[in-house]
């Protein structure tokens, strides 16, 4: 297969025909969560597309992204994606290691420079070079290195977006997320742990098609996947309004399908599309599954104050607050600086910005 | 959502009381429908809702589904594997649904338009249809003289 050939060339050689094709636009706008009506300039897009060259590392990571991603559902649409693509270099794929795995990846750097795209999972260690090596070349000096020549680079995970597990506290081995070293590149950040496949593959293919990345939020996330959280996006969300809860995992509302808000779910300051999109082709995802989110697409998810923490003091029952509040004057009123005091702690220890609503509310209670 | 556990499942029965099974997406989507089919009435101006976008439940969608109701029209395009494509009983209302080879539904739409473009034939195919057949005659013409 020629790096001339189109996307479109791809597809017709596989025997696919122009509906087929048309599908497949279709298809490929939803997974880059485009409107439909962007279908046709997407079909004009990929008939003009040529095959990137892609150059993938990955640093201090489980491979969970990798895994996410080999593991995506349309095994006919991502293939096709794949096809549509040149990996030239991905270590955990390649059978080739070592000198020989490097030297591919210099060739492809060399013969695409300025032009290949670079995606990166894991994090960066800068305490000791020595704690993550790939034949024998630090991460830290293989990214900084293969980043000079790239046209874009793409953070797929938390640990490379955001520097993820390896650098929760106390951060042993100084981790740091690509961003962190490399600060003259466009980078898209696809965080998550690990990202959505679909999420992964739209971005790939979104750069595919346009040959850009696409808009981003203020954290580098592609705003088409992380522009609405979770919260917002939930199923559950009516129980919330109602301010029906899950007390525990087991009592009478985690039977109802109620709201986990208590029961620590992050899923209002969590941007992802995990409640639209969903995983395991489509079947769920967490909170559909009873477990609230645990917000690992925002960066520091592991230092958050604890999985099982609400976000903020849960009020005591509005119902009790409505009844007692006339009664307890004097009382309420010192009560009520106590708590405001500990939603502001807690938003503090939990990176979180505290709104006038939330300390109102802690006055009125 | 009602999920039925069997004995040995240690998770209780996973129900959710009837007003909840309505995310309220639902009736939003329909309001949608119903300007873009006004939309169309006035300027042929097609329309085209990705459902993977809104979260509806399992009794929403069927509901939805009944409030549309069934047409007349049921196609199937077998390319990449099966897309059924439906108009509704809302005429003007067409379901689109893409499965991958093996059933996996990889995505479904709403289109409100008089004719979804997969169902017609693209001009090129017609050209090429053209002179396949042409080709195919002038071969048996030829076969015949012989």
């Amino acid at each position: 297969m020629s790096k001339d050939d189109s996307l479109v060339d791809v597809l017709q050689r596989s025997g696919v025909s122009r509906r087929g094709f048309l599908k497949f636009c279709a298809l490929t706008a939803s997974a880059m969560a485009l409107s439909p009506a962007m279908v046709p300039r997407i079909a004009a897009a990929l008939e003009q597309a040529r095959r990137p060259s892609v150059i993938w590392m990955s640093f201090q990571e489980c491979t969970g992204c990798t895994e996410s991603l080999t593991r995506s559902h349309s095994a006919t649409i991502e293939n096709l994606i794949f096809n549509a693509i040149s990996l030239d270099y991905h270590h955990t794929l390649q059978a080739a290691s070592g000198e020989a795995a490097e030297a591919a990846r210099e060739a492809a750097m060399e013969e695409n420079w300025g032009k290949y795209l670079l995606v990166v999972d894991g994090s960066i260690p800068v305490g000791n070079p020595g704690f993550s090596t790939i034949a024998g070349i630090s991460n830290k000096d293989m990214l900084l290195e293969t980043a000079r020549g790239a046209a874009a680079i793409v953070a797929v995970g938390t640990c490379s977006a955001y520097g993820g597990l390896p650098h929760a506290a106390p951060n042993p081995t100084g981790a740091v997320s690509v961003a962190d070293l490399v600060t003259d590149k466009p980078i898209v950040n696809v965080p998550g742990c690990p990202p959505i496949p679909v999420v992964i593959s739209g971005v790939l293919t979104h750069y595919l098609t346009f040959g850009e990345i696409p808009e981003l939020d203020e954290l580098g996330r592609p705003m088409a996947f992380y522009g609405q959280n979770i919260h917002d996006r939930c199923y559950r969300r009516p129980f919330y309004e109602r301010g029906q809860f899950a007390e525990t995992f087991d009592d009478e509302g985690a039977k109802k399908g109620w709201c986990l808000f208590k029961l620590g779910c992050k899923g209002p300051v969590t941007y992802n599309a995990c409640a639209t999109v969903k995983w395991n082709q489509g079947t769920s995802f967490p909170i559909e599954s009873g477990h609230g989110c645990l917000g690992c697409s925002e960066p520091d998810f592991w230092d958050m104050g604890g999985f099982y923490e609400a976000l903020s003091t849960p009020l005591p029952g509005f119902n009790e607050a409505i009844a007692y509040g006339t009664a307890a004057g004097a009382v309420a009123g010192l009560a009520s600086g106590v708590l405001a005091s500990r939603v502001k702690k807690r938003a503090k220890d939990q990176h979180q910005t505290v709104s006038v609503d939330d300390l109102e509310k802690g006055e009125s209670s | 959502m009602k999920t039925e556990c069997g004995s040995s499942c240690s998770t209780a029965r996973f129900e959710v009381d009837s007003p909840s099974t309505m995310t309220g997406n639902g009736i939003a989507l329909l309001y949608e429908i119903t300007h873009a089919l006004e939309r169309y009435a006035e300027s042929g101006e097609a329309t085209a809702i990705d459902l993977q976008r809104v979260p509806l439940s399992d009794q929403e969608s069927d509901w939805m589904a009944g409030m549309l109701g069934k047409g007349e029209i049921n196609a199937t395009l077998h390319s990449m594997g099966r897309t059924t494509i439906e108009e509704t009983g809302t005429s003007g209302v067409w379901r689109i649904a893409h499965y991958d080879e093996s059933e996996v539904l990889l995505g479904a739409f709403i289109e409100v338009t008089n004719c979804p473009e997969l169902l017609c034939t693209p001009a090129e195919d017609i050209r090429e249809g053209a002179e396949r057949l042409k080709r195919r005659l002038k071969e048996i013409s030829e076969e015949v003289k012989q």
